[in-house]
């Protein structure tokens, strides 16, 4: 497993950590931002994360051999542990408290829950529908506390769909659906033109193929009420089958991803980044 | 398509800079370039404006009218005998002529004829010239001025019967003393 090397502030200018947080474990990968150098797996930690207090003690055992203090870290949240979903702005919405208690009101309708324990944040816009997210307080707090203790800078705390859609957005078409695959989930973010509709996600079953994304997609553009798209563009470790021309096919799939032999968590911590 | 800002990182300088785009580097040189003769520039800029500054003092200072200095009082040399007439005069002018007349207005009954006066400043007495039908009444009148309480001291000088007078009247002279005020 590479090692970090202590290095004087300017020679590890540009350089970055990047934290995973799944579920099922703990990813911490470098990236460099200025001079193009690929990113570098460090160390993973398989944990349980909802253990009561899992997350300082599997952190610690993270950084164990990485003196981390001073480092920027973005810390990529894995879709399993956020909410994700649109919220259409209220007609008339003139204060960031009316959009605020839109997205609020959404929140609680479709999971059910109270905006008590999670924190929202969203790509908040008046006039069109935008894309919100919410993490739990706890988790938050547990990551700044962290970072407290080891002495590492929090610059980013993101979904890892939120990480894709950002780092692909300059190959992203306008029409093009996006979609994200990882850890046996397709996520999709569903567009009408340049306006998000949708975003959905849903286990991919074994041996899906061509035909069930066909399928799927159709489902979705159904369900969500909008036409199929023209273009799907699908980040992550899609199966390479599924990449294709339109042809006899309905819609073109693009692949931006290659499949490789980096792991799940790894995979999750370098969402956002080239490789 | 445009960048999707959902960040849950609590708010700080760290994650300003870090969400500066990484090209902004690439800037700093020709920001530098800017930079230097700027500040050169800016201090040349305070640099003329000092000197204009004391240009416009000196300038200020030479078409400004001369100060009004007063001419010093010429030395006038005075001799001690003048000195001592000036003094001799002023000791005069400066005497009490309202509280002498006073003094001896209340002292001097109608049968007492005052001749004449003659204050010496200097020693603060003024001598008194008097006639008096008779003795008695000499003495009466110097024991009144005597008793003012104005005068220190009264003295009688000389005193004669004017024989060519037909009402023979008593001439005398005393000398009074004043209390300094």
């Amino acid at each position: 497993m590479p090692r970090l090397h202590f290095r004087p502030a300017l020679q590890r200018l540009g350089q970055a950590l990047r934290l995973g947080v799944a579920a099922n474990g703990l990813a911490l990968v470098k990236t460099s931002r200025l001079f193009g150098g690929a990113p570098l797996a460090l160390s993973e930690q398989p944990l349980d994360l909802f253990a009561p207090d899992a997350l300082a003690p599997g952190l610690r055992m993270l950084f164990a051999d990485l003196p981390v203090k001073g480092w920027p870290v973005s810390v990529v949240l894995a879709d399993e542990l956020v909410r994700l979903w649109q919220v259409p702005p209220p007609p008339g919405a003139t204060r960031m408290g009316d959009l605020e208690a839109a997205a609020s009101l959404r929140f609680q309708h479709l999971f059910g829950a109270s905006g008590a324990d999670w924190k929202i944040s969203a790509d908040w816009d008046a006039d069109h529908p935008f894309l919100a997210a919410a993490a739990p307080t706890a988790l938050l707090d547990a990551l700044a506390a962290a970072a407290r203790e080891h002495g590492f800078h929090l610059v980013e705390i993101g979904p890892q769909f939120v990480a894709a859609l950002n780092a692909w957005r300059r190959e992203r078409r306008s029409g093009a659906w996006f979609g994200l695959v990882h850890g046996g989930v397709l996520s999709l973010a569903a567009y009408e033109g340049r306006t998000l509709a949708a975003v959905r996600s849903s286990p991919i079953p074994a041996g899906a193929d061509r035909d069930w994304l066909d399928s799927h997609v159709a489902r979705e553009a159904l369900r969500v009420g909008i036409a199929r798209p023209e273009r799907l563009q699908l980040s992550g470790a899609a199966p390479a089958a599924w990449g294709s021309s339109p042809g006899r096919l309905k819609f073109a799939c693009s692949l931006l991803e290659q499949q490789d032999d980096w792991s799940d968590l790894a995979r999750l911590a370098r969402t956002g980044v080239h490789a | 398509m445009k960048r999707t800002r959902i960040d849950f990182a609590p708010p700080g300088l760290r994650r300003s800079l870090f969400r500066a785009p990484p090209t902004l580097i690439y800037a700093l040189p020709g920001v530098l370039a800017l930079c230097i003769p700027a500040l050169f520039m800016g201090r040349q800029y305070f640099e003329q404006k000092d000197e204009l500054r004391d240009l416009q003092a000196a300038l200020a200072a030479r078409s400004a009218p001369l100060p009004v200095v007063a001419p010093p009082a010429p030395k006038i040399a005075v001799a001690p005998a003048q000195a001592g007439a000036v003094n001799a005069a002023i000791l005069q002018l400066n005497l009490p002529w309202r509280d002498l007349a006073a003094a001896l207005g209340e002292a001097t009954p109608a049968s007492i004829a005052l001749l004449a006066l003659e204050p010496d400043a200097r020693r603060r007495t003024v001598r008194i010239s008097a006639e008096a039908r008779s003795s008695d009444e000499m003495l009466a009148y110097i024991t009144r001025l005597q008793a003012e309480t104005w005068f220190s001291s009264v003295v009688l000088l000389r005193h004669e019967v004017m024989e060519q007078d037909p009402n023979r009247p008593l001439r005398f002279q005393v000398s009074v003393q004043w209390e300094a005020s």
